[in-house]
């Protein structure tokens, strides 16, 4: 694949603007970055706007951008479970999370474990939770990671670099995750507050452009769904079969239609 | 251990907040490409318009909660 300059440049662009925020949210709000509440929850100073920011910068990632895309684009309608499940993830955090920032505030706990310790009074239950917590992240990372190499591949930056010989695999990936692992090292939860800034304008601009600019492209929505395979259209249940009814009916210009709206199940 | 919790009293604007849940898991209500809107099939634009919906139904619980707030 050929370099595209335009969109190298802007990358590179983006990539040393957001590594100097990274390092310059160190300063921001000031606090003593040695205590873990100060680096690791910004000294629970950070306000409704903020917290909106750092929210919309830290659920909308690689996994929303290129995991689900692709999972719908091979198995079709099964994939959009994501949105339902964000309609229902809202409403529970709504009830549960207020409630554990206070106490969490009250007593001074910075992560889960701290809460599972005090609440529970069990020091292994809370080892547990840290335990699990550290673990179940390592899947989610390695997909993010997965995400920037398809990103970086995508622009045409070749993935393997030759230095004195010696050929270093993903090094690109792993210049930006050693940048990543730096600033966050240095600043704690003021970088990715303070980077999800840019992260949710161009979030926008990228969303904008998937409802816009593309469907136009592409000769607008009824076309693009036109083009999907119909049995991928609507969800069907994995292993029970489907029922196509009125077969009469599947070579009419309604094809698309009946085979969705005859699925039943067995 | 003080937990106030207990005490408080039951919101029923927090009942708003199951319709969401019935409407989004009784997935065969809207498993179905017809009606479309701008050529997008039903099964898209229902669940679409649920991400409003749900927020809407949030409203009534959000504004419980911050008049309690206020008035403490």
């Amino acid at each position: 694949m050929t370099m595209n300059p335009i969109a190298v440049t802007i990358f590179v662009a983006l990539f040393v603007f957001v590594t100097v925020l990274g390092f310059v949210a160190a300063r921001w709000r000031r606090g003593d970055l040695t205590h873990l509440h100060e680096w690791g929850l910004g000294g629970r100073r950070f306000g409704t706007l903020v917290t909106w920011f750092l929210l919309g910068g830290d659920l909308y990632t690689a996994y929303t951008f290129v995991a689900v895309p692709a999972l719908m684009f091979g198995a079709g309608a099964a994939g959009f479970f994501a949105v339902p499940y964000t309609i229902l993830v809202y409403p529970l955090m709504f009830a549960v999370f207020p409630r554990l920032w206070a106490v969490a505030h009250a007593k001074g706990y910075v992560t889960a474990a701290d809460f599972v310790r005090g609440r529970f009074d069990s020091r292994m239950l809370a080892l547990a939770i840290a335990v699990t917590g550290i673990v179940a992240t390592m899947p989610y990372i390695a997909l993010q990671l997965v995400g920037m190499e398809v990103v970086i591949a995508g622009l045409g930056i070749p993935m393997t670099f030759t230095i004195g010989g010696i050929a270093i695999p993903d090094a690109p990936l792993l210049i930006a995750f050693v940048v990543l692992a730096a600033y966050t090292y240095n600043s704690g939860l003021r970088a990715p507050a303070m980077i999800a800034v840019v992260k949710d304008a161009l979030l926008y601009i990228t969303v904008l452009a998937a409802v816009i600019v593309i469907p136009a492209e592409l000769g607008g929505y009824a076309k693009i769904f036109a083009s999907i395979d119909p049995k991928s259209l609507c969800w069907r249940w994995a292993n029970r079969g489907i029922l196509v009814r009125n077969r009469r009916m599947r070579r009419s210009v309604l094809d698309r239609h009946w085979h969705c709206c005859f699925i039943r199940i067995r | 251990m003080d937990n106030p919790a207990q005490k408080r009293r039951f919101r029923w604007s927090y009942l708003l907040l199951l319709i969401p849940y019935l409407a989004m898991m009784w997935v065969p209500s809207y498993n179905r490409a017809l009606p479309e809107v701008a050529g997008i099939p039903f099964f898209y634009w229902y669940q679409l318009l649920w991400i409003v919906l749900g927020a809407l139904l949030l409203l009534p619980a959000y504004f419980a909660v911050t008049r309690e707030d206020d008035s403490r």
